[in-house]
């Protein structure tokens, strides 16, 4: 954690499944945007984690191609000479984000600034590389509190999140986020945490509920929720968390956290489609398993 | 070739975690875009695959799956053999 106590001008913290975020901008309209966006994940009090500062200096070249580990449609992963960075295209302002050893300090180097770097996919890409030493897991998934029960909705793109969420937000669920979901794993309780980057459902409350259950959705024609033997549900958890599986070191640790979510938390099946009343489904489910329990 | 003295040896590349008795295992890919490939085993395989520590020779491997399962050595043998055999084929051991 760093020490930065008295926070800067140029600065903005913001609080993100616990992680603190220190953004050092020194561009006034970039900083202002920022702020607009995580307007509800700010936290001027709060301890940095991480600190990501901006420097006004072009970016060197982008990384040959022996050096790339990893890459997205615009982003490329790379190591060369002991650095970690990722080289970010962009036709008028590219950039480089380097990281440090623990990756708690990253120095983005561009000659110009392209605001929507900061706004989800350098934040998102540091949270993919650096959570699971948080103990905590970034999932594709859609977070509800239904029956004051925080609920997890697994799936990959296309697999009914923003679907669900919608029906949810008809039947009066309170929605968290409906794409991507932190969950913090402790010994005596899992938190699940909103995250600003939504995905349809341009919604997002910052909110924090303890996990009761996991849901790996399906399109059903007919709705079900049925049990997942653990074994599955580690898997299909662990395909859909946004990890950078740059080397066995996280994949072992990310499979571990994994393991340790479904052997704390139920875990089911759940079968839906846009004719699907959530609450008949859940008020049913729920008192069957306070029948269980009794 | 007698193999029984031989030790096999986990690759580097990869991650595993027992669940249940069953076997997750995690293949980081070396390919430019990596990917993670995934093997299961059952729970035999699995507890061969425990087995597999880099100091344990094929000997002791057969010896400690004979006791476990109460099996003769040459059925034992034959087992382990069969999954050694389709973990060099994936390159997720080597045989030393």
């Amino acid at each position: 954690m760093h020490k930065l106590k008295t926070i800067l001008d140029d600065e903005t913290r913001i609080s993100i499944g616990d992680i603190c975020f220190s953004l050092l901008i020194p561009h006034a309209e970039t900083l202002r945007t920022v702020r607009l966006h995580y307007r509800d994940y700010l936290a001027p009090d709060a301890l940095p984690d991480i600190v990501i500062s901006v420097k006004n200096k072009p970016s060197a070249e982008q990384p040959k191609k022996n050096n790339i580990i990893m890459q997205g449609s615009s982003w490329q992963l790379y190591q060369r000479d002991g650095e970690l960075g990722i080289y970010f295209s962009h036709k008028t302002n590219p950039a480089i984000a380097v990281f440090d050893n623990h990756i708690g300090r990253v120095e983005v180097f561009s000659s110009g600034i392209n605001p929507s770097l900061f706004l989800y996919l350098l934040p998102e890409l540091v949270l993919g590389l650096t959570l699971h030493d948080y103990n905590a897991l970034f999932v594709h998934a859609c977070g509800l509190i239904v029956k004051e029960k925080g609920c997890l909705f697994v799936a990959e793109s296309g697999g009914g999140k923003s679907t669900l969420a919608r029906l949810a937000l008809n039947d009066g669920f309170t929605l968290l986020n409906d794409d991507r979901i932190i969950v913090a794993i402790n010994e005596d309780m899992n938190i699940m945490h909103s995250t600003p980057w939504h995905g349809e459902i341009d919604y997002v409350s910052n909110l924090s509920a303890h996990l009761s259950c996991v849901f790996f959705l399906e399109k059903s024609v007919k709705p079900y929720i049925a049990f997942i033997n653990k074994r599955d549900a580690i898997i299909e958890l662990f395909k859909n968390t946004f990890a950078l599986q740059i080397d066995t070191g996280i994949i072992q640790k990310v499979l571990a956290l994994c393991s340790s979510v479904v052997s704390q938390t139920q875990c089911y099946r759940l079968g839906f489609n846009l004719q699907t009343s959530l609450r008949v489904l859940f008020d049913e489910f729920f008192r069957q398993n306070s029948k269980k329990e009794g | 070739m007698n193999f029984l003295g031989r030790t096999p040896k986990k690759r580097d590349n990869l991650a595993w975690q027992i669940i249940n008795g069953e076997a997750i295992v995690m293949i980081l890919g070396a390919s430019l875009l990596k990917h993670t490939d995934m093997e299961i085993f059952n729970e035999t395989a699995s507890r061969i695959w425990e087995l597999i520590d880099g100091k344990r020779s094929v000997k002791n491997i057969t010896a400690e799956i004979m006791r476990e399962y109460d099996i003769s050595f040459n059925n034992a043998h034959k087992e382990i053999m069969s999954f050694l055999q389709q973990m060099v084929k994936k390159d997720m051991i080597e045989i030393t």
